[in-house]
C-alpha cells in the first residue's frame, strides 16, 4: 500500500489486528492477559489445555496464520513494563527480535510522554549505533525540538547519519547538519521517529503516534523494513525534505 | 512426562497388537507424548491444534520463543508420521482430506506412562 497520510498508517497497521491464544488450565490466566492488551490491537482467546502443567500463548495474525508461541511465565516477563520494557530488550539477552518481529504493527493506547520518550530513546540509539542512514523525527512543536537540540546536533554529526527534523512551527535558527523541515497540519498532531536503517544491518524501525488527549498517545511501532521504507517515501514525497 | 521403570508391561496389553517393543519405540519421541497428552484431552482436534500445542509446549520446556518455521516442521511430522501411527496403532482415527483426528481413545495404560494430570 501507498501511505497518504500519517494518520493512513494506522489504518494499515489496524488491518493487522493479531490474536493472542493463551493455552492454560484455567481462564483466569487469559482474564489476566486480556486486561493488559485491552489498549492494543491484540484481540485475547483462551483455550483450556488441561494436559499441560504449564501454559503458553500462540500470536496468530488477522488470518489466524501461526507466527509464533512462548511459555506464559517468559511471555509475562518480557511484557511487564515494571520491569524491562519491550524496546529495551537487547536482543542478546533475549529473542527480542523475534518478540518484535510478532508484536510489532500492534497499536498501543495511553502511551504517556515517559513510555513515548523510551520508545523514541530506543530508535535514536540504534540510528546512533549504526552512524549511517536517514533518521527522521517530528516534533510537534519548536519548544520539544529546542529540548532536544542537543541530542539531535550531537545524532545529526555522527558518522555518515543524516538526520531529518519536522516542526510544525516556523524555525528559523541556522543549524549546521541538522536539517530542518517546517510544516503545518499533522506534524503538529504527530509524535514520531523513523530510522531507515542501513543497506547492511537490517535496523529499520518506525514509532508514529498522535497524541489524543493532552499527553496521552495512541501509536504503534514497527521493525517492519518494508513498512519502514512507505513511512520514509511518504516523508520525504510529502514534505521539503532536503538532499542528504 | 517420563517413562518410570516397571510401568511398561500394561502397554503391552492393550488391543492394538503392537509390541511392547513398538510402543516403546513410539512413546520415546517427545511430538508423540506431546500429542498423545493433548488428545487425552481434546479427543477431536486438528492438525493445527496439534502442531500448536507440541510447537507450545517445546517453547514452555525450552524457555524460548518457538517459531513458525518449527510449528510448519511439526505439522509434516504429525501428517506423515506421528498421526498415520498412531491410526494403525488404533489409538485414534485420522482424517487426511480433513486434517483433523477424531475420536482419539488413549489406552489407560499409556496415560499412566504419560502421567498426565487427571
Amino acid at each position: 500500500m501507498t501511505i497518504e497520510g500519517l494518520d493512513d498508517a494506522f489504518v494499515a497497521v489496524e488491518r493487522e489486528r493479531k490474536r493472542l491464544v493463551v493455552h492454560a488450565a484455567d481462564v483466569a490466566v487469559a482474564d489476566e492477559l486480556e486486561r493488559q492488551f485491552a489498549t492494543r490491537n491484540v484481540a485475547v482467546d483462551y483455550r483450556r489445555t488441561a494436559a499441560f502443567d504449564e501454559g503458553f500463548v500462540v500470536i496468530r495474525d488477522a488470518d489466524g496464520r501461526f507466527r509464533g508461541t512462548l511459555g506464559i511465565d517468559q511471555f509475562d516477563t518480557v511484557l511487564s513494563p515494571e520491569t524491562t520494557p519491550l524496546w529495551a530488550l537487547e536482543p542478546s539477552e533475549t529473542e527480542a527480535d523475534e518478540l518484535f518481529d510478532f508484536l510489532e504493527n500492534t497499536l498501543f493506547s495511553s502511551y504517556d510522554r515517559r513510555q513515548m520518550l523510551a520508545a523514541t530513546r530506543e530508535i535514536e540509539d540504534r540510528a546512533w549505533r549504526a552512524a549511517e542512514g536517514h533518521l527522521y523525527a517530528g516534533f510537534q512543536r519548536t519548544a520539544a525540538l529546542e529540548a532536544q537540540r542537543e541530542a539531535y546536533d550531537r545524532l545529526s554529526a555522527r558518522g555518515e547519519l543524516s538526520v531529518t527534523v519536522f516542526t510544525d512551527d516556523d524555525w528559523d535558527k541556522a543549524l549546521e547538519e541538522l536539517s530542518v523541515v517546517s510544516a503545518s497540519g499533522e506534524i503538529g498532531q504527530f509524535w514520531f521517529v523513523v530510522f531507515d536503517g542501513t543497506v547492511e544491518e537490517n535496523q529499520a524501525c518506525a514509532l508514529v503516534a498522535e497524541e489524543r488527549e493532552p499527553g496521552l498517545y495512541y501509536g504503534f511501532w514497527t521493525y517492519d523494513p518494508a513498512f519502514v521504507g512507505e513511512l520514509v517515501a511518504y516523508l520525504e514525497d510529502t514534505y521539503d525534505v532536503p538532499e542528504a | 512426562m517420563r517413562i518410570e521403570q516397571g510401568d511398561f508391561s500394561a502397554i503391552e496389553e492393550t488391543a492394538s497388537g503392537q509390541t511392547l517393543d513398538e510402543w516403546l519405540e513410539l512413546l520415546a519421541k517427545p511430538k508423540t507424548r506431546i500429542t498423545l497428552a493433548y488428545l487425552h484431552d481434546h479427543p477431536n482436534a486438528t492438525v493445527d491444534e496439534l502442531a500448536t500445542a507440541i510447537a507450545g509446549k517445546t517453547a514452555v520446556e525450552t524457555g524460548r520463543i518457538v517459531t513458525e518455521a518449527e510449528y510448519d516442521e511439526a505439522c509434516i511430522y504429525l501428517y506423515h508420521s506421528i498421526l498415520p501411527r498412531l491410526d494403525d496403532y488404533g489409538v485414534l482415527e485420522y482424517d487426511h482430506a480433513e486434517s483433523a483426528v477424531r475420536d482419539a481413545t488413549i489406552p489407560a495404560a499409556v496415560v499412566a506412562v504419560l502421567e498426565i494430570d487427571e
